[in-house]
């Protein structure tokens, strides 16, 4: 069976007849209707992506200003030579101030980024502020000169809520007394996105002192190997001392029975970072309230090589003879590391 | 709004039915055919100054608008309700065949309906129906001769055939 073209034209001309008459008042009306219509919508889409556009802007404005976080790879390399050059070209008048305060120009992850002087007066604090551009975490370094060394004299920092940022402030101990925790110089860290301090010496470190302010510089950029070793350092052998020499990143279980006495891990490790279990746990390697360059989340990270690093593995210090398993798992470790617990006396 | 183009009423109320015609055949329906006509018509207000033809420009935007616009709901059946009063020589054998047609145009999905109108109603050519659709002629050849196929196939208009009436237009 089959249509004709003839026969289709023929049935739709008649189907088309079917088209009733309509004013043609009626259609324009219609018509001018939806001209006004569409001219409208169109106002309102043209007001909504100018809306958009400027949101967008914003975003991306703000987005510029903001400072990226400080990326870690999750092997740490040694920087490339390029990468050394650029993030240690720093103003010669920034080197310069940095020498006569004897600061260095790198420290832990950190960069120095300037050199404050802070007047010694009698009641009154010395507030001072720093560029968001620093980031969202600066570190406030004091250079220890003998006189403080000997003074034993404390620079109070407060943060903007008035709370003293480390309970000892910037002290200078003597290392006459205080062993091989003597340090060249000594840090606070104010809360992160603090963007200001106050901040007090005390009169008989002198007129001045002079405050480094540095902030985090990403990990492939430190120039590591120009850094000074700031470690407080402790002997790694003695009586109760379990300690291993193990090389690259195979993680190593030490198990002891505790006293009270002792629970302290002792890490020697050229640069990289340490996850540390304990029982099966993983405990932060920075309980204290305060900062440190050396913890970033659960992991202990050395900058540098450093030697005698220790800590607290003990989860209850009043319990006599816990036994513990303490896992350590190198990251990104390269060469030779060794580590120690000590596992303390009965009482 | 005072800004409409001058002779844009004339141009309604001489051509009004011819568009609306070609439309209720994309459509099917009256109302919408209506909404049809009066979209191309809004389409082509902007510009009528600047149009040569303007009756061949709003057939062509109206029809690449159904082609185009398968949002719109006439897509697939078409409910077969009262049909509008016509008057003619022999009245019921027109509204059965419109019926029948209606049934089996149904049948069609929207482009091959398109290709279909201006095909064997507007007696366009390949190209030209190509050139007012947006697609290649190779489309057209090809929603043309699916769409015959489906019109011969159609029950509604095989058992109809016989009874077309042969009319010229």
């Amino acid at each position: 069976m089959k249509i004709t073209d003839e026969q289709l034209r023929a049935s739709l001309d008649t189907l088309a007849d079917a088209a009733v008459e309509v004013p043609a008042g009626d259609t324009v009306a219609g018509v001018r209707h939806k001209v006004s219509r569409h001219r409208h919508e169109r106002g309102a889409l043209i007001a909504a992506a100018c809306t958009i556009a400027v949101l967008a802007l914003t975003i991306w404005t703000i987005g510029l200003r903001s400072p990226q976080p400080p990326t870690m790879p999750a092997t740490p390399v040694p920087p490339l030579p390029s990468q050394v050059h650029r993030s240690a070209s720093v103003p010669p008048s920034l080197a310069a101030e940095a020498r006569a305060a004897n600061l260095p120009l790198h420290l832990d992850g950190l960069v120095l980024k300037e050199v404050r002087t802070v007047p010694t007066r009698a009641s009154a604090a010395t507030s001072f502020d720093w560029p968001a551009g620093y980031g969202d975490q600066v570190a406030l370094a004091l250079a220890c000169t003998q006189q403080q060394r000997s003074a034993r004299a404390a620079t109070k920092v407060y943060d903007n809520r008035g709370q003293e940022v480390h309970p000892d402030g910037l002290t200078c101990f003597d290392p006459a007394l205080a062993g091989n925790f003597g340090a060249d110089l000594t840090v606070a860290m104010p809360p992160t996105g603090s963007r200001s301090v106050r901040m007090v010496p005390d009169r008989r470190v002198g007129s001045s002192v002079r405050v480094g302010v540095y902030s985090f510089v990403p990990w492939d950029q430190f120039p590591m190997d120009r850094v000074p070793s700031l470690t407080r350092t402790t002997e790694l052998s003695g009586p109760g001392v379990s300690a291993e020499v193990h090389r690259g990143t195979e993680p190593v279980t030490i198990r002891a029975r505790v006293y009270a006495n002792g629970g302290t891990l002792t890490l020697d490790a050229p640069r990289g970072r340490f996850r540390i279990e304990v029982n099966g746990h993983v405990i932060d390697p920075c309980p204290g309230p305060e900062p440190s360059t050396r913890c970033q989340g659960d992991l202990l990270t050395f900058w540098q090589p450093t030697k005698g690093a220790a800590l607290s593995v003990v989860q209850a210090p009043s319990m006599e003879g816990q036994d513990l398993a303490v896992r350590v798992v190198p990251i990104g470790v390269q060469g030779t590391w060794r580590v120690g617990l000590d596992a303390g006396t009965r009482s | 709004m005072n800004d409409e183009p001058a002779g844009f009423a004339e141009f309604v109320r001489a051509r009004g039915l011819a568009l609306r015609r070609t439309a209720l055949l994309l459509t099917q329906d009256a109302p919408l055919a209506e909404d049809l006509v009066q979209t191309a018509l809004a389409k082509a207000w902007p510009r009528w100054s600047h149009l040569d033809n303007h009756e061949a420009y709003v057939r062509r935007v109206m029809v690449h608008q159904f082609y185009r616009d398968r949002r719109r709901r006439w897509h697939g059946e078409t409910p077969t309700e009262v049909l509008p009063e016509h008057a003619g020589p022999d009245p019921s054998r027109d509204i059965d065949q419109r019926d029948v047609l209606q049934r089996a145009l149904a049948t069609l999905t929207p482009k091959q309906r398109a290709v279909i109108v201006l095909r064997y109603f507007h007696d366009l050519s390949e190209r030209q129906i190509a050139d007012a659709l947006g697609v290649s002629p190779g489309t057209v050849k090809s929603q043309t001769s699916r769409a015959l196929v489906i019109l011969r196939e159609s029950d509604h208009l095989v058992e109809a055939r016989d009874d077309a009436p042969r009319r010229t237009r």
